[in-house]
């Protein structure tokens, strides 16, 4: 995976670009999306709680890497979707998309064989062909996700200007 | 929804991650196409012969002899060391330090020895690790920054900050 950061930012843009029409996808909603691109990188959990250790208290195998799949992402945007007071599925719906953007930018980096992770998991174990994009490590990676992040701010705040309106950022439209 | 659903929702989905991070676990050597560094650590002689895409950390590089040593680890933590063929290379430097990660993807020799297809860098040096966990955690914290920023906890659940 690609650090953090970076998967943020992208999530952060998409979500933003997608605002622009959507008028109920308002900045609260945005930030809730960037909270879902946070989803995947659980596994990381890992390191403060070694793995073997859950195994040894359950009795079974068990691995976190199960987050950072199609199937670990619905249950952990579930999860995270009923702590929210009101709009349940809308929260679940943006905590989905963001830990999927997530995955597809994660579905494009380099494997030595040339195929991503089984990242599709439990529907399959197919694993599609990877462009080899990049590793997790590139400075680049990060210096790509600010730019592409710094030009989305400037046309989302050109658009506010344009239009006269705060309205997505205040939440006035937010139901 | 009402309170009591939203808290047996919660406790079934969680139940449910339980089961899926067993599921990953114990199904993964069948799923994954190539020896698992579990399968190799048990019977390494049964898979001379196939490919095998094995991920570890560099614990030494012989440039004169071309070779890449590196350790990859099962799931209860025994470390298996294996010798590739090939050392990447960023114009006539080697492009991965010990303490760095690769994966490297060849057929596998007698001996623990791989002939490589290829070769990906995932960390150069120990250092690119760390700079992967000090970005990242700038990231969780920045997130989560800009969630409660919209959102405040109350023993209802997430609620709209207002004003």
């Amino acid at each position: 995976m690609a650090e953090l950061l970076s998967h943020l930012l992208v999530v952060w843009a998409v979500l933003t670009v997608a605002s622009w029409r959507l008028e109920w996808l308002t900045s609260r909603w945005i930030a809730v999306g960037v909270v879902g691109g946070i989803l995947p990188d659980l596994n990381r959990l890992a390191i403060a709680v070694p793995e073997r250790a859950i195994a040894d208290f359950l009795g079974a195998s068990f691995q976190v890497d199960a987050f950072h799949t199609l199937g670990g992402i619905t249950v952990l945007a579930g999860i995270g979707a009923v702590m929210f007071a009101q709009n349940q599925r809308r929260a679940f719906g943006l905590l989905f998309a963001g830990a999927f953007v997530h995955l597809l930018t994660d579905a494009v980096k380099s494997y030595a064989d040339g195929q991503a992770a089984m990242w599709l998991y439990p529907l399959t174990s197919y694993r599609h062909p990877t462009p080899n994009l990049y590793v997790s490590a590139d400075p680049e990676v990060l210096a790509l996700t600010f730019g592409i992040a710094g030009v989305v701010f400037v046309i989302d705040r050109w658009q506010n200007v344009g239009s006269g309106s705060t309205a997505s950022q205040n939440g006035e439209h937010d139901t | 929804m009402r309170r009591s659903v939203r808290i047996a929702l919660a406790f079934f989905l969680c139940v449910a991650l339980v089961g899926l991070g067993v599921h990953y676990a114990e199904s993964y050597d069948d799923r994954w196409p190539y020896p698992t560094e579990n399968e190799l650590d048990d019977d390494y002689a049964a898979h001379v012969g196939e490919d095998a895409l094995v991920f570890g950390q560099v614990t030494a590089i012989d440039t004169a002899a071309g070779e890449l040593t590196l350790e990859s680890e099962t799931d209860d933590g025994t470390r298996i060391e294996l010798v590739a063929d090939t050392v990447p290379t960023d114009g006539s430097e080697p492009a991965v330090e010990e303490g760095g990660f690769v994966q490297v993807y060849g057929t596998l020799e007698p001996d623990g020895e791989i002939t490589t297809t290829e070769t990906v860098v995932v960390n150069p040096n120990s250092g690119a690790e760390s700079y992967k966990l000090a970005v990242s955690a700038i990231a969780l914290l920045a997130g989560m920054g800009y969630f409660l920023v919209h959102w405040r906890p109350t023993l209802t659940g997430w609620e709209v900050r207002r004003g």
